[in-house]
């Protein structure tokens, strides 16, 4: 069922468009949610669609829960995790899951650790049996993780042949000089080289706790059985409190910042940037509003302006990137290294145009279309899904988000955006980083 | 009309040789249509190649009616995506939308078939991008290695060739050479439109009818594709790159989807490329020699290739090379065991059936099916014929298919002199 109104108030016209009612009529009916005895968080979404099922455990630690002499911790721990338990020796659990038609992996970001299944839904038992084992019962062998920190070091080369991931990892080190996100998540050549054994497993053993975990599964089950399932392969799991130091906050940053560097690349890549708040500050959906005007589509304004119109850039994108901790706003492009300077300028005056003339009603509508239509993308995985609820869970605190998040951004105006603009993108919160190709580093001279 | 038991999926021919399969799954309010044609950079001559991907950008940047622009806010005001695309064998256009929006978006996608505009003014700042993305190409090594193996691979075949083709074929591109192109692939014989979603079969009948019934039919002409000389020795390239890693791509000529090998070497595929597979175990479990390996065998139009990629320390590139060679003279000569293949086959009907989860996905496969003569329910035959194929298949298409003495590599590697 869809239907549209319009109120008229205040002499304003509300144009409320909702898109879809979904077939379980409130988000609470479609989740299942509970915390075990030995304070395990379960979220469980039953959707019958496809006999599909997403099995994920986020583990609430990342790269900034690390001290900077252990940078890489999370993701060497994250490796080690596949290479073996007491039950399961080398990739057996990669085997198993294959053998069974399933995918299996995880990746380590900031504030999270997660590892997922995606498989037939009648193996969904054998699945979560191998998770359990993976998140608690990992041996850490030592001629293993010798072996493991080579494979890193690679990972770690092939990142430094990447031009993107050498910027993005330099923006970061720009606008966050005290908080841990400065770091790179896969640590660096140095640290990497000089993690051992024996804090490995204590920081395992602090960290993968059901006190610190989220256990999230969606797809084709019944909620009580795969509760009970739950409940019964987690039951031995002990909780431990320990203290969590706090983290760094990052202090305010007071001017703009240029960092530039050069690489043997043929491109040259841009990013401009801005700290924003953290995921549930109530101006985040004023941020993505602006991020997806800005670049969000082909009828955006900075595509349609910079890259078509005045042909100063090749690409050009835009992201609100908002983990747990408050987070960064940024623009990126591709381009010839002589347009740096004017493209920079152009961008700035695009971004400025927003708080002094704002968005007419038809711009806005398209951009809240867009948005909430994602969220009914997202919806035909159950890996996608899976994913959503963790990073509501994990990053927002709250299952729920999506529909307080969504009223929000239903409810946004011109003004509010523009109100945003004007709190967020000041030049003295400003981060330009560059990365330019080595034979064309004269222009660092000319720029700024 | 065909009509299959599994799931409804619909097949019916136009008048004008229009293929259409339509496939209703009410679960979701979103449609994906494709429409795909025959061509690719398979169709093309060195001297015009990139012109497919270019028509495939160009495609949905004007009609007679509607600019550029214009048709990009229609897309987003009905919460869609409308691409064109252009690969190895295929041409075509894709439109995913929210279901309450068919007739404005399928009226539009019809338009943007049958008028596109080829506006000069926008080909100049597309032919700009184009020439930019060929050129940030060097930045991404993986990318740069599988093309280097291709041309090494492929002597004659268009397959040696890239999609987005060379900064002088592109820049030599005129609007008439794109529109005289598109006329000769897109034409009704050469089509198989395919909708999946949140649709009534008649409407889209009635619909499709209505907004293609019109379009001419013409003969396809097909490329005429030189034939490639046989292997006679190791083909060895090298390009020099100061960089962090050395990569490479060492592997055979493979084989096509109607083959009767077929099979066989995707159960061979996934059994080389997945996590559990013996290449990840010796290769990088126990070697450490790379993070990033690959193991790529895909049947393609006419006969694809076999391939294994690594990224890894330049000190250890021969080491890893050797390595490679080893692990195929080992699987040539052995064969994997019966619990290796069982796997294989297991992993890969799995995971395909995960890839099928969203309407594009489906409407992809159906209409590639149809295109390179699977048949357009080829998708649901799949999982029988991958479990047909015996450990003796797979070992008898290894120990053919894997030429040690005769093979192609590719390597990009910082120059010898480079210190640590």
């Amino acid at each position: 069922m869809r239907h549209s109104r319009f109120f008229l108030g205040l002499g304003t016209i509300f144009v409320v468009i909702f898109l879809w009612e979904p077939g379980f009529s409130s988000a609470g009916d479609r989740f299942h949610q509970f915390t075990t005895e030995n304070d395990l968080k379960v979220i469980l979404e039953e959707n019958r669609g496809t006999p599909v099922v997403a099995l994920q455990i986020w583990t609430k630690v990342g790269s900034a829960d690390e001290k900077d002499e252990e940078a890489g911790m999370c993701h060497f721990i994250e490796h080690m995790i596949f290479k073996g338990t007491e039950k399961r020796k080398v990739r057996e659990m990669a085997r198993e899951i294959e053998s069974l038609g399933g995918y299996i992996n995880a990746y380590t970001s900031y504030d999270q650790t997660v590892y997922h299944i995606t498989i037939a839904s009648r193996y969904a038992a054998t699945a979560l049996n191998i998770l359990a084992d993976a998140v608690q019962h990992s041996t850490f062998d030592p001629l293993e993780l010798e072996r493991e920190r080579e494979v890193i070091l690679e990972e770690i080369r092939m990142g430094k042949d990447n031009p993107s991931n050498k910027l993005f990892n330099q923006t970061m080190s720009a606008l966050f000089q005290h908080h841990p996100y400065r770091r790179p998540i896969i640590g660096f050549d140095k640290t990497i080289k000089s993690i051992t054994r024996d804090p490995m497993v204590s920081f395992f053993k602090k960290w993968y706790t059901p006190n610190r975990m989220v256990f999230i599964a969606a797809g084709d089950f019944s909620i009580p059985e795969m509760e009970g399932r739950v409940r019964e392969t987690f039951k031995e799991f002990k909780p431990l409190s320990e203290g969590i130091a706090l983290r760094i906050r990052e202090p305010e940053q007071k001017e703009i910042r240029t960092v530039i560097s050069h690489g043997n690349f043929k491109e040259t890549y841009l990013q401009i940037a801005f700290p924003i708040p953290s995921a549930t500050h109530e101006d985040i959906p004023g941020l993505d509003i602006l991020s997806h005007l800005l670049a969000g589509e082909e009828a955006s304004r900075l595509v349609q302006k910079i890259k078509l119109e005045k042909g100063l850039v090749n690409s050009i994108s835009c992201s609100s990137f908002t983990p747990k901790d408050p987070g960064i706003f940024i623009i990126g492009a591709t381009l010839p290294p002589e347009n740096v300077e004017k493209a920079s300028e152009e961008i700035l005056k695009e971004v400025i145009r927003v708080k002094q003339e704002g968005i007419s009603a038809e711009e806005l509508h398209r951009v809240k279309v867009s948005i909430e239509s994602d969220l009914i993308y997202d919806r035909q995985t159950v890996q996608g899904e899976a994913r959503k609820i963790g990073y509501y869970e994990v990053i927002a605190g709250d299952v729920q988000f999506e529909k307080e998040y969504m009223r929000r951004i239903l409810l946004m105006q011109s003004e509010d955006v523009r109100g945003i603009v004007g709190k967020y993108f000041k030049p003295s919160r400003m981060v330009i980083s560059l990365l330019l190709p080595s034979e064309k580093a004269i222009f660092l001279r000319t720029f700024l | 009309m065909e009509k299959k038991e599994k799931a409804d999926v619909f097949k019916t021919v136009l008048d004008n040789g229009i293929r259409l399969i339509v496939k209703e799954n009410r679960s979701l309010p979103i449609v994906s249509i494709q429409a795909s044609f025959l061509g690719g950079f398979r169709f093309e001559k060195e001297n015009q190649n990139g012109i497919s991907q270019f028509m495939a950008v160009m495609v949905t940047k004007g009609t007679k009616n509607h600019s550029s622009l214009e048709i990009a806010r229609k897309v987003e005001s009905m919460a869609g995506s409308l691409n064109g695309f252009s690969g190895y064998n295929s041409f075509g256009l894709t439109f995913t939308f929210l279901s309450q929006h068919f007739e404005e978006a399928f009226s539009l996608f019809t338009e943007v078939i049958k008028q596109p505009s080829f506006d000069s003014e926008e080909m100049e700042k597309r032919r700009r991008v184009i020439l930019a993305a060929i050129q940030q190409q060097e930045d991404d090594l993986g990318r740069m290695v599988f093309k280097l193996f291709r041309k090494t691979l492929f002597q004659k075949h268009p397959y040696r060739m890239d999609t987005l083709g060379t900064l002088d074929s592109i820049q030599k591109l005129t609007q008439k050479n794109l529109k005289e192109y598109y006329q000769r692939i897109v034409v009704p014989q050469n089509m198989v439109l395919t909708v999946v979603g949140d649709v009534d079969l008649n409407q889209v009948v009635d619909s499709v009818k209505k907004g293609f019934g019109d379009l001419k039919g013409r003969d396809v002409v097909g490329p005429s594709i030189p034939e490639e000389p046989s292997f006679q020795k190791i083909r060895r390239s090298e390009i020099y790159k100061a960089k962090e890693q050395a990569h490479f791509v060492l592997g055979f000529l493979g084989t096509t989807f109607q083959h009767k090998d077929r099979y066989a070497m995707e159960v061979l595929e996934a059994a080389l490329s997945s996590q559990g597979g013996r290449l990840f175990h010796q290769l990088r479990d126990q070697e450490s020699l790379a993070y990033a390996l690959a193991f790529t065998a895909k049947p393609n139009l006419d006969p694809g290739y076999i391939g294994v990629y690594m990224g890894t320390h330049p000190a250890k590139l021969e080491k890893a090379i050797d390595g490679v060679l080893m692990e195929l003279r080992k699987v040539k000569e052995e064969g994997l065991r019966e619990e290796e293949v069982e796997r294989a086959k297991k992993y890969l009907i799995g995971n395909f059936e995960i890839g099928l989860q969203t309407n594009g996905a489906q409407a992809n496969q159906i209409s590639l099916d149809e295109l390179y003569g699977l048949g357009f329910d080829h998708y649901q035959k799949y999982p029988q014929e991958i479990r047909k194929v015996s450990r003796e298949d797979v070992n008898r298409v290894a120990k053919e298919y894997f030429d040690l003495e005769v093979y192609a590599i590719a390597i990009i590697r910082p120059p010898v002199e480079k210190k640590e």
